[in-house]
């Protein structure tokens, strides 16, 4: 493991923060959404100057979206992954474009797809779909095959051989 | 009269200039069917900048709603005659595109078309055989997708419509399909 990072799991760990390494050149640390702004500022002027992603997992069953800020160190070679958990039901999150600007065009993106809401980022139009009315399209809940085969008319044909496709359940 | 019909088509299939629109991963497939080891050329395809000097548009796999709406406009600007060439199996029932929420499932729904190849991706032997297929079919005067779409343009533009057009969620209650399974 890089030292810097071992050293920087450490610093974490002092600050009250869930942290660990992930491997080599990676760590991951959990963070409260009051203190993300504060983490992130930090983490910025410790090293970690380039955002690299912001992520969206939904965790359905336990009604929580958790955004992963993918930040690198290009001196280090080391990358860091600031994890924050908010609420299904109300999916709200401050931008953070003070830090970085082009947090904007991910929160956006984010906004389209998870249907969250940053507070503070001023363009948050739809961005890559066109004329999309239904719930945003990749949280677990919106069904994509039911989708599918409603706009495209998927019909079963015996005589032609075509089934309805099977769902795989991931376990 | 038909002497004349059966000569245009014989240059016709022996001319096919083909437009450079490449939409899925099958474009790939391309190149090395226009360069010199497959060498389309032999055959009379040329690739062509514009869709009013081409011939045939190959709709090379899949093809999300987007890409669907500029495809229509091309096809639209093609004068006849036009032919379409379906790539791969994306374009025949959505290939693993098969549950996406925003590629189409069948191609011929939207845009005529009058040849499929199978395979994802066609080898370019599979690419140079529909050239061949395409110009009998030109010579004997069966490919009319052209003229299938101007008599059925009612049938067309509503499918197309229907998808790119929409004015109300597709998924009526979307809480109720949720979780199913």
């Amino acid at each position: 493991m890089l030292e810097s990072v071992e050293k920087k799991v450490e610093e974490l760990k002092r600050m009250n923060l869930e942290a660990k390494a992930l491997g080599d050149w990676q760590f991951e640390v959990l963070v409260p959404r009051e203190r993300t702004a504060e983490i992130l500022a930090y983490m910025k002027a410790t090293g970690y100057k380039t955002f690299i992603h912001l992520a969206c997992v939904d965790w359905i069953d336990d009604q929580e979206f958790e955004l992963v800020y993918n930040l690198e160190n290009y001196d280090e070679k080391a990358q860091a992954l600031v994890k924050v958990r908010i609420p299904r039901n109300k999916p709200e999150m401050e931008s953070m474009m003070s830090i970085w600007g082009l947090c904007q065009v991910y929160e956006r993106e984010i906004h389209e797809f998870f249907g969250i809401n940053f507070i503070g980022n001023p363009n948050l139009k739809p961005f890559f779909l066109d004329e999309w009315l239904d719930i945003p399209p990749l949280r677990k809940d919106f069904d994509t095959l039911a989708f599918s085969q409603e706009l495209f008319e998927f019909k079963e044909d015996e005589s032609h051989g075509i089934k309805a496709p099977k769902r795989i359940e991931y376990k | 009269m038909s002497e004349w019909k059966d000569l245009t088509n014989f240059f016709r299939g022996r001319s096919f200039w083909m437009l450079h629109y490449c939409t899925g991963c099958g474009a790939m497939e391309l190149p090395p069917t226009m360069t010199s080891r497959w060498d389309m050329e032999r055959f009379g395809v040329i690739p062509m900048a514009t869709p009013r000097q081409a011939d045939i548009l190959l709709v090379t796999g899949y093809l999300s709603l987007k890409s669907l709406k500029r495809l229509i406009y091309t096809y639209e600007q093609m004068h006849a005659p036009k032919w379409v060439l379906g790539f791969g199996s994306c374009t025949i029932n959505g290939g693993v595109y098969w549950d996406s929420y925003n590629v189409i499932e069948r191609l011929d729904k939207y845009l005529p078309v009058d040849l499929y190849i199978a395979g994802c991706m066609p080898r370019p032997e599979a690419i140079l055989d529909s050239f061949k297929k395409l110009r009998e079919l030109v010579e004997k005067g069966e490919a009319k997708g052209y003229e299938k779409y101007v008599k059925n343009y009612e049938w067309y533009k509503a499918n197309q419509d229907r998808v790119l057009k929409r004015t109300k969620p597709v998924l009526q209650k979307p809480e109720e399909v949720t979780r199913s399974a």
